[in-house]
């Protein structure tokens, strides 16, 4: 039966793999120019395993460990992680916008660049904030 | 805030762990409330003071700016 703090464990594994994943996608594709550097359905699907990875993990552990792993810590972090990639979100539209404006890059390629360097931020944020409030036992 | 946590478990003679459980929230949340990272909520607060066998006045305090 898995414990809260492997439920931690595997929520900053996944997350974190799947930010990883994102921001791969979007540097090949700035790289390349092309929209599609690889299979279009590897973030998407990489992100409803980790869902469905903790979910499963999150029953199996029973009700007071998963409360415990999906704690008011926790909620705090996502609530800060949500507010800065929501400002990075914001922050890309100039960005892209003016790459744009100058014919540097397609529609294409800034829309699948700007929405997966917008998840990539959450999720790698939330992975920091766990990884970095765990601190010496 | 001041938090007086660590001190107070450790002179209980408790882990991050066994606080972490006892109140119900994983031992991280623990870990970032005695280093001042996060504020936790009023239940928490209250949680901690009761499982140390303390006032919440004598776990926080306020501090010059709050």
């Amino acid at each position: 039966m898995p414990s809260s703090e492997s439920i931690a464990n595997l929520r900053a594994g996944v997350f974190g793999l799947t930010a990883g994943i994102c921001l791969l996608y979007a540097v090949l594709a700035l790289a390349t120019g092309r929209p599609d550097p690889m299979p279009v359905w590897i973030p998407g699907v990489c992100g409803l395993l980790s869902a469905l990875l903790l979910t499963l993990a999150s029953r199996a552990a029973g009700r007071a460990a998963a409360r415990r792993a999906w704690d008011e810590g926790y909620r705090a972090d996502a609530r800060r992680a949500g507010s800065a990639a929501f400002w990075i979100a914001l922050a890309l539209y100039p960005a892209f916008g003016a790459l744009r404006a100058a014919d540097l890059i397609g529609p294409d390629l800034a829309m699948a660049v700007m929405g997966l360097l917008t998840g990539a931020s959450y999720l790698a944020l939330l992975t920091w904030f766990e990884l970095r409030g765990r601190g010496e036992g | 805030m001041i938090t007086h946590l660590a001190r107070l478990r450790k002179d209980a003679g408790v882990t991050q762990a066994q606080l972490a459980e006892t109140v119900g929230v994983s031992r991280k949340t623990i870990n970032t409330v005695e280093n001042r990272v996060f504020t936790p909520s009023t239940l928490l607060a209250l949680k901690l003071a009761r499982a140390l066998g303390v006032t919440v006045e004598a776990l926080f305090e306020l501090e010059d700016g709050d």
